[in-house]
Formats: C-alpha cells, structure tokens, sequence
C-alpha cells in the first residue's frame, strides 16, 4: 500500500471522487441526455424529413419539366405538320391554278386560232370575189379601151395598185 | 523555490474525510457540467443558437462516435461514455484557468515555505482518475454480463477459443483485463499532472529571472494551448477506450445465434486489445 500512498491515494479519497463522478452521470442522465437525445432524434427526423420533402418537391419539378418539354414538343411536331399541309395545299392550289391557267391560255389560243381560220376563210372568199371582179373589170376595160401602150402600163399598174391592199394581207395571215 | 506535490493537498478536515484541493477541483468541474447542462436543456431549441451548439457539439460527437462503433447496444453506454469525455474534458481544462494551482495559502514545509493552492485539476489527482478506472472496469464487466449472462460472460473471458490454450491464453487475459485499470488512471494522471507541472515550470523559468521577464507573456502561452489539445485528447482516449472495452466485452450476438461468429469475434477481442496499442 506503501505505493498508493505515494501517490496519495486512500479509500475515503477515491470514494469521493467515485461518488462525486456517480451522481454527476446520475443528475447528467436524468436532466439532460434523456431530453437532449429526445431533441436530437426529432431534429434528426426533421431534418430527415425535410430531405425527402426536398427531395420530393425536386422530383416533382423535374416531372413537371419534363411534361412541359413533352407539351412543347408535341406543339412543335403539331405546328411543323401544319405547316407542311399548308406549304401542300398552298403548292396544290398553285398547281392547279397555272394549270387553269395554261388551260384557258391554250383554250384562249385556240379560239383566236379558229378566229383566225375562220377570217382567213372569210378573206378569201372575199378576195376571191375581188380577183373574179377585177379580172371581169379588166377584162371589160381591155375590151372596152385601145389598147396602146401607155393605157396598158397604166391599167396594169391601177391593177398592182389595187392588189397589194388584199392580197399581202391574205397571204400573211395563212 | 518550485514546489511539485505529486499527492493532492489537503485543505481541511470534514468529519472523518479530509477534503483535498483535487476533491475542491473534481466538484467545480461536476458544478460546471451541471450549470452547462441546466443551461442548454432550459433554452434548447429544435434551432440550435450559437451557445446551444457549442454545448450539443460534444454531446452529439461523441454520441455519434458511439453510436458508430457501440454496436448494437451502443444506447445503453452512450451516456457514460458522454459523461466520462465531458467531465474529464472539464476536469483537465480546470487546470488552465487562471488561479488554479496559483492561488492558495502557504504552509512551511521541511522549513520551506511552499504555496498550498485552492484548486487542482482534478485529473492531476490519482484518486480521480483511478476512481473512473475503476467504474469503467466495473461498468464493462457489468454491461457484458448483463447483455450476455453470467454463464457466457465467464466463458467469454475465461476459456480460449481452442479450449486447450486456455492455460496459456487466460492468465494473460486476465492481466491484460486488470492493465486496462492501470493504463486509464494513470495515462489521465501522468499526462495532466505532467501537464501541470510543465506549466509551473515554465512559468516559475520565465519569471525567475529579471532578464527573461518578457518571455513571461508568451512563453507558458504556448504551453497553455498545448495542454488545450493535451487534455481534450486525454478526455477522448479515455472515453473511448472505455467505450472499446465495453465493445469488447458485450456480446455482438445473442448467444443462441451463429455460434461460429461469435468464437471469431472472441478470437479478436484476445487479439486487439487497445489497451496495447494506446497506453
């Protein structure tokens, strides 16, 4: 024992400190690990709770995102398809308009094309009817006049004169 | 002349007990822990202030630290383990204030006049840190018994693994055991008295001498913050060798399952005695 009592050690000594140390864990218990270790399993539950709420709320707006970009992309599909059918209505109309057009242009040529058969005929006849007259007023003038030189150069020249008035026209137009 | 005591000094007589300044030491620590906790549990809020934090810190440390380790019964010992850290945190910072070991009355001793201080750390006292020894012995012994049964605790502790190096193995468990007492009391004791007793010295060299006064007010300062970190480890090795110990004593698993496992873990605790490793 000689060695504890270097050191100074004895039981009263060491019963004191264990007592004081014993009461102290005792009071320690009772006031304060009971209420504190309620206080940090509750924090620890909110907070734990609040992660998942966070979480929760973060998956909810992702979701939320996604539907929106799902939305955006249809629309975008939907407007490029109306886009399409009108750029193909828009071609069909041109489409059908230039060929009316062509349509009536060729109907349009066509009809001036008779027209003009039909004036060409008319000219014609007409013309025919003219030469007949010219060749039985010729014929009556060179019957009815002396024939000298002069008056059958100028009748021949009236009668040139007279001819390119109808025939040019007549011949152009075939 | 510097005067070293390694024996706490008695102050006075009360009744059959003579009241040491260790004892003075071991009651304002107790007294600070006390008015910390009334403190922190009146004003504890779900929405720790700065104060609260700073009391919940260690508590909720340590906790954890128990929580991870402790195994399975960790909640059962997390308290005492918290108490032991918290106290002998205190008990050890004790010696840091001012005053403590400075202020005291002077006795003439062997015809010296030696300074008789008020206050000691009460770590600096083999009582104190032997007193928590031995309530840590006897608390895992007595956890490993109540978690295991008699019957299984005596098994566990006495016969070796194969049965026949029980002459061997057992003997040196049982001293391994009782060295566990010696390396807790006394690492606390020799590492906060040798603290103490560095200070003094230290301050005792500074001021001694006129040519050197002005090393006064810095040169024991970085002492202090040593022994800051000195004694806030000391607190954590012994709470958590307390902590390691009862680990090892308690059983992982009821007896009735997995018999195998738990001769492993048997094994192990022969093994990896931290009392080894950290004394």
């Amino acid at each position: 024992m000689a060695f504890f009592d270097a050191f100074g050690v004895d039981v009263f000594k060491l019963g004191f400190q264990i007592f004081n140390f014993l009461l102290l864990l005792y009071l320690l218990n009772r006031f304060l690990f009971k209420p504190v270790t309620a206080m940090l399993d509750e924090r620890r539950e909110r907070l734990a709770k609040g992660l998942e709420d966070a979480e929760s709320a973060a998956r909810d707006r992702e979701l939320a995102s996604a539907a929106r970009e799902e939305t955006l992309a249809e629309a975008r599909k939907e407007a490029q398809a109306m886009i399409a059918r009108a750029t193909k209505l828009a071609d069909d109309s041109r489409d059908e308009i230039v060929a009316n057009a062509r349509a009536e242009a060729e109907k349009a040529v066509a009809r001036a094309r008779d027209e003009i058969e039909a004036e060409k005929e008319r000219a014609m006849s007409q013309l025919r009817s003219h030469v007949a007259d010219l060749a039985l007023a010729a014929a009556g003038k060179l019957v009815k006049s002396e024939m000298d030189g002069g008056t059958q150069r100028r009748l021949v020249e009236e009668f040139l004169a007279e001819m390119p008035a109808e025939v040019p026209a007549g011949e152009a137009k075939s | 002349m510097l005067h070293v005591e390694i024996r706490a000094e008695p102050l006075f007589q009360l009744g059959p007990m003579t009241v040491t300044n260790s004892m003075v030491g071991a009651v304002l620590a107790s007294i600070l822990v006390l008015i910390a906790a009334f403190v922190f549990v009146r004003r504890a809020t779900l929405l720790p202030t700065r104060m609260q934090s700073l009391i919940e810190f260690p508590i909720e440390w340590t906790a954890q630290i128990v929580e991870a380790n402790g195994g399975r019964h960790w909640r059962s010992f997390a308290p005492l383990i918290v108490a032991i850290f918290i106290f002998v945190l205190l008990a050890n910072w004790i010696g840091l204030l001012p005053g403590v070991g400075t202020i005291g009355y002077t006795e003439v001793v062997e015809g010296h006049e030696v300074l008789v201080p008020f206050v000691r750390p009460a770590s600096a006292d083999l009582n104190f840190t032997l007193g928590l020894a031995l309530v840590s012995f006897f608390a895992f012994i007595g956890l490993g018994i109540r978690k295991g049964g008699v019957m299984a605790y005596l098994k566990h502790t006495f016969i070796a693994e194969p049965a026949y190096m029980t002459p061997l193995m057992t003997p040196i468990h049982i001293i391994s055991e009782l060295s566990r007492l010696i390396s807790l009391s006394f690492r606390l004791f020799g590492n906060v008295f040798a603290g103490e007793v560095l200070l003094a010295t230290m301050l005792f060299l500074t001021t001694s001498v006129v040519f050197v006064l002005p090393l006064a007010f810095f040169v024991p300062g970085i002492f202090l913050s040593l022994e800051l970190v000195f004694g806030f480890v000391q607190a954590l090795v012994f709470a958590f060798l307390t902590m390691a110990y009862i680990v090892l004593a308690v059983p992982e698993h009821d007896e009735h399952e997995e018999s195998e496992e738990h001769g492993a873990n048997h094994a192990s605790t022969r093994s990896t005695d931290p009392a080894l490793g950290a004394a």
